[in-house]
């Protein structure tokens, strides 16, 4: 998988990003000097501890926020600002406008940009379909449960057809059993959508089974640690979740997480 | 018996009760009126009320109107904004508290005595507390949907218009309730300290001669409109309640 992946083109690459709020000595530096590469149909996690600035990198490729250096490039193309065009986003929150109904909140990014309304609605339906939801099309969030909401936003993330799908840990307010679904789910709208996905997310498990290759970060400052190819074969089964080989990966990234910061707490001020 | 008819009916033993102790003597005529002294006003003086009424509607709706406007358009602005917020809502909260009353005669001076200074004193009654609520509705939708419209493609003002005031609709009717009923207050009092014409003017007139029945018509037309009004806002709250109960 990791091979074919290599082959194909380079959608996303950040080149030696530094983000530091605040100014001069009082400044705090969020992120240092991350670089990455995301290849079509890639899957990609980011894991790390909370407050190592996942979600600012995640601003930061969706052109929500800028880095104080460096710079992000998609399809080759700087990021100065949102690109709807080319990046669907999945927030943790479903965030859906509860006056619209499932169908009309998956083609509000195509209402934005002027889409006419039959060819948005038949966008929508297809996405409906991808996600298992087409009998819902006409029901409105607050009929929905928390992973009914949560696939209609990935809809949502998709319905332009974006070069990248980025997912701020959107399975994070799920209960257990709802989020394993959810990855099921993930795993096959994947599969048949062959989206390139950059996955944030601070549960090691989730990163590990979702991805061909987990970043690793560690926090204060937020930096990448470790790039780790999964290696596990696709598609990916439940059955997996109880391997060896994900065990040791988990573990592998337990111990990069935990250690540094133990360090920290240390040298805290 | 449908609610209508049993409405009926009930309002009609109100009235024969009223108007059964009144001819009892039990009610002074000169504090409290009576249905057939209301009534006969209506037919003495019906056209003078009738035009009175037009004229205080017509204020009452541009009056309204100017409030809702631009109390909405500057509340949303200024409450898109964490600091412009934080800066306007304060002195909205203070100029809500401000007995505009105290400016009616200053405002007489201004525009003169017609309808032109009743509807600039109840638009700016009615202004404030709709901003207020406009701009502390947009400005407590959580932020997180401005960021997911901008990351979806949504320009600055699809994300204000089409994202965060639809968000805030709850809070800026509740809001629309408040200003459009100082509204209706203001525009009648005004009428009653200095006019020409208007409810206001002749309730107030009619009670300097103690004529309780046209005294009684004024302020029935009075609650009807604001009947009405009530009647308007209801139908805008249904029209944007998406989420039920």
């Amino acid at each position: 998988m990791t091979e074919n992946a290599q082959a194909t083109a380079e959608v996303v690459s950040a080149q030696n990003i530094s983000r530091i709020f605040g100014e001069g000595t009082s400044g705090f530096q969020a992120l240092d000097n991350i670089s990455l590469s995301i290849r079509e149909g890639q899957f990609v996690s980011v894991v790390g501890p909370s407050g190592c600035g996942k979600s600012t990198l995640m601003q930061i490729i969706g052109g929500l926020d800028a880095p104080t250096r460096g710079e992000v490039r998609i399809d080759g193309e700087p990021i100065t600002g949102p690109r709807p065009d080319k990046i669907g986003v999945v927030f943790q929150e479903a965030l859906l406008l509860p006056w619209k109904t499932a169908a009309e909140n998956i083609e509000f990014p195509l209402s934005l940009s002027g889409v006419p309304p039959a060819k948005r609605r038949a966008r929508a339906m297809e996405l409906l379909d991808l996600v298992g939801l087409v009998d819902f099309a006409g029901r409105f969030p607050h009929e929905l449960s928390g992973g009914m909401k949560q696939r209609v936003a990935i809809a949502r993330g998709l319905v332009r057809n974006p070069r990248l799908l980025l997912m701020d840990e959107p399975f994070g307010a799920l209960d257990e059993q709802t989020r394993t679904r959810m990855w099921e789910e993930l795993l096959r709208v994947q599969e048949r959508s062959h989206a390139t996905i950059l996955f944030i997310t601070h549960s090691l498990v989730e990163a590990v089974y979702l991805a061909d290759e987990v970043l690793v970060m560690a926090s204060r400052p937020g930096r990448i640690v470790e790039r780790i190819v999964v290696g596990l074969p696709r598609p990916r089964s439940l059955d997996m979740l109880g391997s060896e080989r994900l065990g040791k990966l988990r573990n592998q990234i337990w111990h990069l997480i935990a250690e540094p910061q133990e360090t920290n707490q240390e040298t805290r001020p | 018996m449908t609610r209508f008819a049993r409405g009926f009916v009930i309002f009609c033993v109100v009235i024969a009760l009223w108007e059964g102790l009144y001819r009892l003597g039990l009610i002074n005529p000169l504090l409290i009126g009576a249905p057939s002294l209301i009534a006969s006003a209506a037919l003495k003086d019906g056209g003078t009320f009738l035009l009175a009424s037009r004229v205080t509607a017509f204020e009452i709706v541009v009056a309204t109107a100017i409030a809702w406007v631009g109390g909405v358009s500057l509340g949303v602005i200024v409450g898109g904004s964490i600091r412009s917020t934080m800066v306007f809502s304060p002195i909205f909260s203070a100029m809500i508290a401000v007995p505009l009353v105290v400016l009616y005669p200053v405002i007489v001076a201004w525009t003169g005595i017609g309808p032109t200074s009743k509807i600039v004193y109840g638009a700016a009654a009615g202004f404030f507390p709709i901003a207020l609520a406009a701009a502390s509705g947009v400005s407590a939708i959580d932020r997180r949907y401005a960021d997911m419209a901008r990351a979806l493609g949504a320009s600055r003002g699809q994300i204000l218009l089409q994202v965060m005031t639809r968000l805030a609709l709850p809070t800026i009717l509740s809001g629309l309730r408040v200003g459009t009923s100082l509204v209706i207050i203001s525009v009648v009092q005004s009428e009653m300290l200095s006019a020409v014409n208007g409810l206001g003017f002749w309730i107030s007139y009619y009670r300097s001669l103690f004529d309780v029945g046209h005294v009684y018509f004024g302020i029935l037309l009075v609650l009807l409109m604001a009947a009405a009004a009530n009647a308007v806002l209801t139908q805008v709250e249904r029209r944007f309640r998406w989420v039920k109960g």
